[in-house]
């Protein structure tokens, strides 16, 4: 059955292969590429032919290179961020299979490499390879490396603001970014609210983000990828790795199962605060109990398959006293099988599924009210990837997804009080891309996606009730809405060191978050009155590298424009929405911005500085008298300097300074008298600012080799150094003293964070 | 909730901070606020007409406009109000009637304002008890005002609380969604956690019986005082049913008071 849809698919693939030919015998020389020591597979190695500068080929995700040579000798160099250079000769007479092995640079050298690099003629526009040395070096806060606290240091992404892990990319919301763990959506990757992710960092292999101009295979949402892989358990030896931080510690496990065959992955992760809670009187009925546990699983089956097993499981439970408590998490499986068709062929079968729940719990005397929004998904991906030639790779594939969505269910003493109807719907893609060397100075990628999103109860309904929920399912039709994503991107060579790049993307979103700070995190899908939302982003790109990529700068302009936003209406109260679709109203979008890069790659300095000028925009009726106001996201100036000295070879410091524009809010403008009650009047939607955000973070990190196999590391880090007080929130309120005056108060999270944590492996 | 939550989490670590800012902002478009209040009974009943102010100037209850007020109902019932104090206006001969339709007419500076509302049926208020509440471990005493909604969905309530005659600016609004047809055990809690209920306190509730439109209009209110300003949802100005670029709301409700001290 399968092996019929294999080849039937790839009859399709080829059928749409443009037909380029060739005259002359040529044979493919591919392979894999891995860490000596680990054995993981290497993303983003060069393989440089000769004498040329030019890179033939760079390895995916699973560290694959395929390259097509004429008969004869060759030179054939790696190279690799924080590996030492390679070069074999290879005599091409047939089809070459190697594998290489690639040794990682001694840690303790000088050579730290800080930031990884897109390879100059790669024709993606947008996307940043997310260097885990940095996310390991820059200052930690409350002792937690955080890769989501490291790329809103990138430029084009700013936080939301301190106690938040959302972030946004060029202008978009934070529900617009995907997030994938191992090819899974994660639908929250937060916890304490935001304090840090989800994403325990000793598990991350490497990670990308793709800021909305991503290949066809990606898709689902308008902003971003932020595509996360996690690290493979060690083929050869058993490793532990323990750490502790301010509030959580950590510890996980690999090794072989069958040495070179098999391995495992196991971390753990866990929050001890509460015992930290029990210390004050005050706080001793508050409980915070969080845990991730991550696993990973590998088989090489035969020298052409592959088969990873991973799975995230992670909670938050919080309780406030005795009568409040909120609790959320997430769990994610992925199952993929990679199989080699041929040596120019590579399928990647993925079944994935998914949970993300939200629960209030609030008691009272009288009766206990427990509040549940979720959402679940099923997948099943199939894609290929063509090296036809060293020219032209074709990636194509299809995906379906089934998304059930419960947005809120209201329990009172565990009957149902009200609920919004569950609603199932279904993503269907076929995508297709061409990624082609069309001259040795033009390089182009092509894309589409055929989407197709069906929900299955296309009315929202209330049901209100005693525990007598009863969902009229007659009139409840299904819908099907259909959307063609066209992605191109172009890139072109001035010369060895210069390229310009050229793209354009249509992104289609069928899930839409509505963050309500009363409720929070609902995930609703698209009805009969909630259309898809859509973004067609336009972009430019200048990038140069200097003294043999020593330094790189980058520009990059964007214009974004975005369909059926959604937004909440003027004057209708959130305290209990029973009827979401009734507070919501959708609208027009506009996102534009100016980002700029400059990076020093390696060395014993090393960093980046990045800013980004930028405005995002809704137009929708019924808010602010139908005139264009400020998105939440917009940040006009967002500036993240990023510094890393070796000080010696165990002693890494590091600094990281930000600032940007104060978050977009509405200020009252006046006040008025209504039943005796002394009222705000507000002024235009998210027209005022709150003051700018700035903050410089320090942080000491040293390495030390305890025994032959063993090796520790301390982190000390100071967030926020200068103990700046970020608005957080501000607050308007009558004067206590004077109540014709009113009084504005700004929270801020935190000034000083001190933090230190020490990783032990062996 | 969430906010709460956080602002908890700082204080455990100890490092959130309050801050006084100084902001200057005007209010160059003053509107006129048209606060009005018929409810169920003989009168009179009082319109207040006033100016919104910028947010650091002295509230002016009195604006220089002279006003023209009418108001009727859909049975035939016209008054034409009269002009007691600076910017407070009322009734002479109006009845509030359940089950009625209101209008009202304000004219000032040339232009006219005007609103609709039907009081809705009352509701009895039968009684009030009193319940205890551990609040983060402090006792607490709560007001659980008794009614029984009726089985058609769709009630709407607000109440009213004054504490030893000082009133709470709370807003404390409750629906059928959950008690469709039941005796009401939903207590009055504050948002505001310096308002509590202390023993030898006396307690005065007015159960007013509203509609859908007013109801939306105190939730919005209610909103923001509950949050202020946060990054997630913006604050906005409640829906009026004045016809207009006007601030306020012509309120129909029937009205029932209940009084209690705590003694325990």
């Amino acid at each position: 059955m399968k092996k019929g849809l294999v080849f039937s698919l790839f009859l399709i693939a080829a059928l749409l292969v443009p037909p380029i030919s060739y005259g002359q015998t040529v044979f493919s020389v591919s392979g894999k590429i891995k860490d000596r020591l680990s054995g993981q597979f290497l993303l983003g190695a060069r393989i440089i032919l000769d004498q040329n500068i030019d890179t033939a080929c760079i390895t995916d995700s699973s560290g694959f290179y395929s390259i097509q040579l004429k008969p004869g000798y060759y030179t054939i160099k790696i190279v690799m961020s924080g590996y030492i250079e390679k070069v074999i000769q290879v005599n091409v007479d047939q089809t070459v299979q190697q594998d290489i092995k690639l040794d990682p640079l001694p840690i303790l050298k000088d050579v730290v490499v800080f930031s990884k690099t897109n390879n100059i003629n790669t024709p993606i526009s947008g996307r940043e390879l997310i260097s885990m040395n940095a996310v390991d070096k820059t200052p930690l806060f409350f002792g937690e490396k955080d890769i989501l606290k490291t790329i809103v240091l990138l430029p084009g992404v700013t936080n939301a603001g301190d106690g938040n892990t959302n972030f946004f990319v060029r202008g978009g919301a934070a529900d617009q970014n995907l997030i994938l763990y191992d090819g899974a959506p994660v639908y929250n990757p937060s916890h304490v609210f935001g304090f840090f992710s989800v994403f325990n960092n000793d598990v991350i292999k490497d990670a990308t983000l793709y800021k909305g101009n991503e290949p066809a295979m990606f898709g689902g949402r308008l902003s971003s990828v932020l595509d996360i892989k996690t690290k493979d358990g060690d083929l050869n030896e058993q490793k532990i790795t323990a750490g502790i931080g301010n509030i959580t510690s950590r510890v996980s496990i690999e090794g072989p199962l069958r040495t070179d065959q098999s391995s495992y992955f196991i971390a753990l992760r866990k929050t001890h605060v509460n015992y930290l809670l029990s210390l004050s009187d005050e706080f001793k009925k508050n409980k915070i109990d969080i845990y991730d546990l991550n696993f990973k699983y590998k088989n090489i089956i035969d020298s052409g398959s592959r088969l990873y097993i991973s799975g995230y499981l992670g909670k938050d439970k919080i309780a406030i006293g005795e009568n409040v408590g909120v609790s959320w998490g997430n769990k994610l499986l992925a199952l993929r099988w990679e199989k080699y068709l041929s040596k120019k062929i590579v399928s990647n079968s993925t079944a994935f599924m998914g949970n993300y729940f939200y629960n209030n719990l609030f008691k009272t005397t009288t009766a206990d009210l427990i509040l549940n929004s979720s959402i679940a998904n099923y997948g099943l991906k199939q894609d290929f990837l063509y090296h036809k030639n060293n020219n032209n790779t074709l990636g194509f594939g299809l995906n379906s997804i089934y998304y059930v969505t419960n947005p809120q269910i209201l329990f009172q003493d565990n009957k149902s009080g009200f609920k919004n109807n569950e609603k199932g719907g279904l993503e269907n893609v076929l995508y297709f891309n061409w990624d082609s060397k069309l001259s040795s100075a033009f390089f182009v990628d092509l894309g589409v996606r055929l989407s197709g999103f069906t929900v299955a109860n296309t009315e929202t309904e209330n049901l209100l009730g005693n525990n007598q929920l009863t969902q009229n399912t007659s009139k409840n039709k299904s819908l099907t809405y259909f959307n063609v994503e066209p992605r191109i991107t172009g890139s072109y060579l001035l010369n060895k060191q210069t390229s310009i790049k050229l793209a354009y993307a249509r992104n289609v979103q069928h899930l839409h978050l509505l963050n309500n700070a009363n409720i929070s995190d609902q995930w609703i899908i698209n009805s009969n009155k909630i259309m898809p939302e859509i973004s067609d982003q336009f972009s430019l790109g200048w990038e140069r590298w200097l003294k043999n990529k020593l330094y790189q700068v980058n520009f990059d302009i964007y214009y974004k424009f975005l369909q059926n936003q959604l937004d909440f209406k003027e004057g209708i109260g959130l305290n209990s929405i029973v009827d979401y679709e009734s507070v919501l109203a959708s609208g027009i979008g506009r996102a534009y911005g100016l980002e700029v890069k400059l990076s020093k790659n390696y060395g014993l300095f090393s960093g980046w500085i990045s800013y980004s000028l930028s405005k995002s925009e809704k137009k929708i009726e019924g808010i602010n008298d139908n005139n264009w106001y400020n998105a939440i996201q917009d940040r006009t100036h967002n500036l993240s300097v990023v510094a890393l000295y070796n000080l010696t070879e165990r002693l890494v410091l590091s600094s990281v300074f930000v600032y940007n524009t104060g978050n977009a809010i509405t200020y009252p403008v006046g006040r008025y008298n209504v039943g005796g009650q002394s009222v705000f009047e507000y002024g235009t939607r998210n027209a005022n600012r709150m003051p700018g955000y700035n903050r410089l973070d320090l942080s000491v990190t040293y390495e030390n080799k305890l025994k032959k196999r063993m090796s520790g590391a301390w982190n000390f880090s100071l967030f926020n150094v200068y103990g700046q007080e970020n608005p957080f929130r501000i607050t308007f309120e009558e004067d206590p003293k004077d109540n014709t005056k009113t009084k504005i108060v700004q929270t801020a999270l935190f000034k000083w964070v001190p933090s230190i944590s020490y990783t032990l492996t062996f | 909730m969430k906010f709460k939550i956080v602002f908890f989490i700082s204080i455990i670590f100890s490092f959130g901070c309050l801050k006084v800012l100084n902001i200057n902002i005007t209010n160059p478009n003053a509107k006129i606020v048209i606060d009005a209040v018929i409810t169920d009974g003989a009168g009179p009943f009082y319109v207040n007409i006033s100016r919104a102010t910028s947010i650091n100037e002295t509230m002016a209850y009195s604006p220089k406009d002279s006003a023209r007020i009418y108001i009727g109902d859909n049975l035939g019932q016209r008054d034409t109000l009269i002009k007691v104090k600076e910017g407070v206006y009322q009734t002479r001969t109006l009845r509030g009637i359940t089950g009625r339709t209101y209008f009202i007419e304000v004219h000032i500076d040339n232009n006219i304002y005007t609103a609709s509302n039907k009081m809705p049926s009352k509701i009895n208020f039968d009684k009030i008890d009193i319940d205890s509440l551990s609040i983060n471990g402090l006792g607490v005493y709560t007001i659980i005002p008794r009614f029984t909604d009726p089985p058609t969905k769709g009630n709407f309530y607000r109440f009213v609380q004054k504490i030893n005659d000082s009133l709470d600016n709370s807003y404390y609004l409750l629906n059928d969604n959950l008690n469709n047809g039941l005796e009401n055990n939903t207590p009055l809690i504050s948002i505001n956690s310096a308002i509590r209920v202390k023993r030898n306190d006396s307690v005065r509730v007015e159960m007013q019986c509203i509609n859908k439109e007013e109801y939306a209009y105190f939730s919005t209110l209610s909103q923001q005082t509950n949050f202020g300003i946060n990054a997630n949802t913006a604050p906005s100005n409640p829906k009026t049913n004045f016809n207009g670029n006007v601030l306020g709301f012509f309120s129909c409700h029937s009205s029932e008071y209940k009084s209690i001290r705590i003694l325990k």
